[in-house]
Formats: C-alpha cells, structure tokens, sequence
C-alpha cells in the first residue's frame, strides 16, 4: 500500500511539475510579449538581401529569438529605423513564410518585414503600411541561354520557368504566353541551384535577386519584364510592405510616420548595402576545406541544433512513456462490478482510445501547426515555441506508447496475475509489483525504437521554426548553397546520433536482463551446495 | 495424522458453468484442520477448477464456500486476507519474473500482511531453508530448474502461514527426475500439522500422504474415503476404471 501511494505521489509530482514548468513558462512568454520594449519581427531570415541569418553580431545585426544567431538584411535595417522610433528593441523572430501571416495574428510577433508585397489576398487578413520598396521584375537566366535577349513576353515560349512558392512571381509567369510553369519552389538557393544544374531555364524574381546572385555567379543575365508590352502588375504587387495586425492602427501609423522619414536615396543605399554584406557563396577565394569552413562558421548552430533536437526527442519520449504507462494502465482496468463506476470508466477509456486514435492518425507536422498556431490564435495563450514542441513531441509520443505499454501488459502471463491474487493483493498492488515492471522491460526495445523515432521524426517540427537539427540544416544549405553537402553532413549527425544512442540502450537492455546462469559461488548466504540442501530434505 | 474434527472450509453445493458448460455440477465437502485431502480425477473431470473456486480464482456460480462459518461468496467478504490464508502451489509454479527468490517470499508478507521487511526477511529465510533453496535467495526464477521454482513457489505459499494451502498438480510440468524432491518437500510439509488440499496424477504419493481421497469425475465428487478405501477397495465404476490405469505402477 505505502509503496503504492510512493509511486502515484512520485507521477503526480512529475505531471504537476511538468504542468507548473509549462504554464509557468507560458506565461513568462506572454509577459515577454506583452513587455513593451521589444519589438518583434517575423521574416524567413533566409531571403537575402532582404533578411537572412549569420551566426555573428556583425554589421548591425539583431538577434533572432530562442537561438544563438542573428539576423540582418534590408528589412532589418529598416526594422531597426523603426525600433529606434518606438524606442524598442528589435528581436526577430525567425518563421517560415507560410507561417508569418499566422505568427502575425495569433499575435507571435508585431510586425512583418519580410520582403512581402502587399496582395489583396493578403490584405484581407492584415494590414499593410505604405511601400518600403518598389521591386522590378526580372527573369534571371544563364547568359548563354536563347531567352537571354527575349525582347517580348511571347520570347519566352517553351522556356522551362519557376519561382518561389506562394508568391506572385509564381503567378506572373502565367503572362509569359507559352512558357512552361514548372513547380513552384521553396526558395531562392533552390532556384538557383537548379538554375545552375539546367532543370530550369530561368525564374522570375526581383531585379534585387539578380543584384545579388550576380555578386556570386557573373554568368546569369536579367530580363526586365516591366517594359515589355503587355506586362501588367498591380501596384500592391510590386511593391513590399510591412504587415501589422488588423486593429493595430497605431502601431500601423507610427510605422507609416517612420517610413516616410527614410528618402529613397537611403533605402536604395541600405539595400546595395545589404547585397554587399549578405552571406557569399559560391565564390571559395581559398580551397580550404568545406566541412572546416562550414563548421567555423555554423558549428554553434549545428551544435545547439543538434542539442535541441536531443533534447525534443529525450523529453517527449520520457513524458510520452509517463502519459503512455497512465493512458495503458486505464485501458487494462478490469471491468469494475458497479454499474455508475463501469459507465465512468468505460466513458474514460472511450476518450483514451479517441486520443490514442487521433494522435497516432495524423501526421506530427499537421498537429505542430494546429496545436501552435490554434491555441495562440482562439486561446490567446502564447506559448514558447520549444515549450509548444515539447508538448506535441509528448502527447504524440504518448499515443504511441499508450498501445506498447498495453500490448506489453496484456502479454504478461496470466499466471503472475494468478499467482499475485492468491497472496491476497490488490489490483494496485499486482500491477505496480508484480505486472508493471514486466510490463515495462518487456517494453523497453519499442520504448528505446520510439526514442530513435523521435530523433528523426522532431524535424517536422520545423514547421514551427523549432531550430532543431534539419532546421539549422535548411538555414546552413539555403545560405551557402550547398545543397547535397550540407545535407549529407546533416544526415552523418542524424545516423551518428541514432546508432549512438541505439548503443547505449541495448547496453541498459542487457544489464537489466541479467545473466542468464545463477552463480552459485557469489551468492554471500551460501549455507552448503545445493546437493546437500537436497540430500536435507 | 494431526487431524481434528474443527472444520476450517466447507464447500455447500459449489457449481460452475462456464456459459452453457456446466463444469461443477454439485460440489459439497469439508475440509478439518489439519488435514490432508487429495484430489484425483479423469482429466478436464474438474479437479483444477475447484481449487480455483476455493481461492476465488474463479467465481462459483452457485453454492456456498463457508470459511471458518463464514460464507465468503457473500458480498462485502473481504476477499484478500481470506486469500492470503489459503496459499496456492501452480502447475507452472508462476514465481514473479522480475523478482528473485527470496523477495518471491517476502513481497506477499510485506505488502498483504504488512510484515516489516527484516520480519519478511527472517520468516522468507526459514522456509527457504526447509524446501533446501537457501542457497539461491539471489536467483532470478529463470535461472533455476522446475524442481527448483516449484520449490522456491512452496515456501512463497508458506511464509504467507496460511490455514490451508492448495496445490495444483504440483509436478506434473516437471521433469521425471525432479519430481521426488517437490514431493519430498510436500511430504515433510505434511509432517508439521499443515491443512493441505493437493489436486495429483502421482497415486502413490497421494496413497501415502493422504487422510482422505476425493475422486472427482464429470463435476462431481463421485466417490471419497481413506486411502485404503479409495485405492484398495473402491467401489464407484468409474474410480475402478481410472486407478485400472495405474495398476501397473507401485502405489
Ligand atoms: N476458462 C474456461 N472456460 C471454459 N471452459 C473451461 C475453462 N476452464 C476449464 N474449463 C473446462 O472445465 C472442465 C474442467 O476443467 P479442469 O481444468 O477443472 O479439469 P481438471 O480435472 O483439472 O483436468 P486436468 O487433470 O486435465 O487438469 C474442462 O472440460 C475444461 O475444458
Ligand atoms: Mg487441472
């Protein structure tokens, strides 16, 4: 019984513990929200020279929230003009482009600056301040390509073209009559790497992506598409905004008041200043090794990527085994005799199992999003992002887990059951001694298969810009444009990590075994050999 | 033997169906304190099934099992410490897995009878000694030979000091050449005053050891007496037929 009572205590205290972190740091969170001296703003940090990210606070640069990096560019230049104005600070929270308009109005951040042109779609769910840059569009080629001198739209008939995704370049490329649309794509490293391997002929982007890439590959050439014949853009499309939330009309006006104070001679030198400052690739003045390279430049980041991605799979599979061992235990309480008692429980497990069903039914990424963006936006209760990971890491591994420790109890033999209730326990007392720990190490190969899971599987959570291990990977790739190595060497740390830690649990799973023969000589009570004790009887 | 006429379990015409199998049909008897009661029976005659209504294994469907008077199918009967005075000895010896031996004996004494841990430890020492498995107190059950666990699941029932302790054809998952000593360790059990009610194949032994046979055949209790009387002499059709089976062997 007193035994009983020191294990629930001991889980309660974990849950409560776990709860008090959780809600204790939200709330931390939302202080840190609502503290009026920083201003928070969302952008890809991965669109230079707008925005990007560089592991060192140089030229200007701020930092990027809940990460050891920094971000500068274009829009965080202006982003600290207007900082200074509302004296903030300025704190850039890193986001995916299709997570910013949702950042923006859950309330995660204060303001898009991110190279965002202000589209009717768009403006239907937030509000955008006057231009803070008028873009020209362009297709950028290979000089030696024949759409190189297209003079009109229709020269561009059966070229090979795209642009990034979700954007309106995507959409203009409908106005070259007879170009071939191929899929849009995530960003402009990847365009450009497959501008450079020929699976595209070209793609339409802003003359500022030309200024750019050109810095670092003089072999590619620009087609001004705003002065050919027939070429229309609304003017909300080409030109970029800042985003502010529906409502905000002050903060909307002071942005306005400050954009009108930069002239467009400092802008245009702010922006060249940017394409000089951005992250170089591709132009290796001295054949020093890649890997060392890449690693004095973003091993901090690989470092804590890796150590955040440790850390997601440790935790939500240490939470997930607790709420898993609870949901299992429920699931295998015998049918109570009462009939109010059977109606409760009976009502719980159904719950369980909608829980069980629900989370092992629906991919990580699209409940990281929900549970993210959701409760920011219809519970105004703002979570920190790794809070918010650890806690879908947790309850997915939960549901997992909740059917091995199931499976793992329902398989234990019957006898042990039998054998416990002739002594006379209860049904807590069989389980907690005698039932459970079976249960569990006859568990431990899947629990140790959920962790390795975990590993590889958090990196969906980039999704909520979790900088875990693949989304360091993603900003190291997307910035050096180097695609197959950065990843390769992403995938070397993956399987480093997987085969690591599939060591060590295989060691723990040996130990706990035990040894297979009784050693009769290290026994310290050893009274005669067994043939006497027999010969005794 | 050290027989008394005090009545420690009445059975009153215990049934058991399961669904429409109606596996105990009229089960009535007594067992006094002190007392050695084997069963023997044809097989799936129910012998199994009436030591697991006794110590509520399984639930009778109808009947009475009084405890000194007291009827324990009764609601609100406090079924555990009534189990924990009536011990069991498995076929499968089903010793806790993930205990080793000596805490086998003493996790019983600790959680349901609420002995502290040096008392349990002290008591657990005793009859592991007695069935000859001191020497192995740090063994995992997997380490050791059926003889063995069915030894080591002897002294968990005992260190329990049960009124009465049942035990499931005790050797018949054993190897032929471990079964002398479990029933060695029966045997000396038996010396010490202890009610047993032991189901078995092995008739010599139970010729021996018993005060009274129970012939048990298509849930009933078909024909009962003293060993004498149920081995040399029987009278029921079918209990001549079933002990024909082992004439050829010395009991
Ligand atoms: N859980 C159960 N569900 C349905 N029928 C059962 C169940 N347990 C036992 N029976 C049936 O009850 C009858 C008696 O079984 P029992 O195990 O008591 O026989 P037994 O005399 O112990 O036989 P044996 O000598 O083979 O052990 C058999 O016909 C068996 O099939
Ligand atoms: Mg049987």
């Amino acid at each position: 019984m007193k035994s009983r009572f020191r294990w629930i205590a001991a889980l309660l205290t974990i849950l409560i513990g776990l709860f008090i972190g959780f809600s204790f740091n939200s709330r931390e969170t939302q202080a840190a929200k609502k503290d009026s001296s920083v201003l928070k703003i969302g952008m890809e940090a991965n669109y230079p020279p707008y925005n990007w990210t560089q592991p060192k606070k140089t030229n200007g640069a701020v930092p990027i929230d809940g990460s050891n990096s920094y971000a500068n560019g274009y829009d965080v230049q202006i982003a600290k003009i207007i900082g200074k104005r509302l004296h903030k600070k300025v704190v850039v929270e890193k986001t995916q482009w299709d997570g910013l308009l949702p950042a923006l109005t859950s309330g995660k951040i204060d303001l898009i600056i991110a190279g965002m042109s202000p589209t009717a779609e768009r403006r239907k769910a937030i509000n955008f301040s006057e231009p803070y840059r008028k873009s020209t569009f362009v297709v950028i080629t290979n000089k030696a390509s024949k759409y190189s001198n297209a003079k009109k739209l229709s020269d561009f008939k059966g070229a090979k073209l795209t642009a990034q995704q979700g954007t309106l370049h995507y959409d203009l490329i409908k106005q070259l009559k007879g170009a071939k649309r191929e899929p849009a794509m995530r960003d402009f490293s990847a365009m450009r790497q497959s501008l450079a391997s020929g699976t595209i002929d070209g793609y339409v982007a802003e003359d500022i992506e030309f200024e750019s890439y050109h810095s670092v590959n003089p072999n590619i050439i620009a087609v001004n598409l705003n002065k050919m014949a027939g070429f229309h853009v609304d003017h909300d499309d080409s030109v970029t905004s800042i985003g502010v939330k529906k409502g905000n009309t002050k903060l909307l006006n002071e942005v306005n008041a400050t954009l009108r104070t930069i002239s467009n001679k400092k802008r245009d030198q702010l922006m060249s200043q940017a394409v000089k400052e951005q992250p170089k690739a591709g132009n290796e003045t001295k054949k020093e090794d890649w890997l060392v390279t890449t690693w004095k430049q973003y091993g901090g980041m690989i470092m804590s990527g890796i150590g955040m991605t440790l850390l997601l799979a440790l935790v939500g599979t240490i939470v997930g085994f607790f709420i898993g061992l609870l949901v299992g235990i429920v699931r295998t309480i015998p049918t109570p005799t009462t009939r109010g008692k059977r109606w409760a429980l009976n009502f719980v497990k159904w719950l369980l199992s909608v829980y069980v069903e629900i989370f092992r039914g629906t991919p990580m990424m699209v409940q990281a999003a929900v549970i993210y963006y959701g409760i920011a936006q219809f519970w105004h209760l703002n979570l920190n992002r790794t809070i918010a990971a650890l806690i879908i890491v947790s309850i997915n591994t939960g549901a997992y887990l909740a059917e091995v420790i199931r499976g793992g109890i329902i398989s234990t033999p019957e006898g042990q059951f039998e054998a416990a209730s002739a002594l006379g326990m209860t049904h807590n007392q069989r389980m907690w001694h005698i039932i459970l720990p079976q249960a569990i190490r006859n568990c431990l190969p899947s629990i140790t298969n959920e962790f390795i899971v975990n590993i590889k599987d958090t990196s969906v959570l980039s999704i909520i810009s979790v900088s875990e291990l693949f989304f360091v990977g993603t900003t190291i790739a997307s910035q050096s444009f180097k695609f197959f190595p950065t990843y390769l060497m992403i995938s070397a740390i993956y399987l480093i990590l997987t085969f690591t830690i599939t060591r060590i649990f295989n060691f723990i799973e040996k130990r706990l075994e035990g040894k297979k023969n009784y050693n009769l000589m290290a026994n310290q009570v050893q009274v005669g050999t067994p043939k006497d004790a027999e010969a005794n009887n | 033997m050290t027989e008394s006429n005090e009545v420690i379990l009445s059975l009153k015409h215990m049934q058991k169906s399961y669904g429409a199998h109606k596996v105990l049909k009229d089960i009535s008897f007594d067992i006094n304190k002190g007392e050695i009661v084997t069963i023997i029976g044809p097989s799936g005659g129910g012998k199994s099934t009436t030591l697991r209504c006794i110590n509520l294994l399984e639930e009778p469907t109808d009947g009475e099992i009084d405890f000194h008077g007291e009827n324990i199918l009764a609601p609100g009967y406090n079924r555990n410490t009534f189990r924990s005075k009536v011990g069991m000895v498995f076929q499968q010896f089903d010793l806790f897995e993930n205990k080793n031996v000596l805490e086998n004996c003493m996790i019983g004494q600790e959680l349901v009878l609420k002995r502290s841990k040096d008392e349990a430890r002290k008591i657990a020492m005793e009859n592991l000694k007695k069935v000859g498995m001191d020497p192995f107190i740090k063994a995992k059950p997997q380490q050791l030979s059926g003889g063995q666990q069915q030894r080591v699941a002897i002294a968990r029932a005992i260190s329990m000091n049960p009124e009465v302790l049942l035990f499931d054809e005790p050797t018949s998952a054993l190897d032929p050449e471990m079964v002398g000593e479990v029933l060695d360790v029966m045997q000396k059990l038996a010396t010490t005053g202890l009610t047993m009610v032991i189901v078995t194949h092995e008739m010599g032994f139970a010729k021996s050891i018993s005060d009274r046979v129970l012939f048990i055949s298509d849930g009933i209790i078909t024909e009962q007496g003293s060993p004498d009387q149920i081995f040399d002499h029987p009278k029921n059709e079918k209990t001549q037929k079933f002990l024909s089976n082992f004439r050829k062997m010395d009991f």
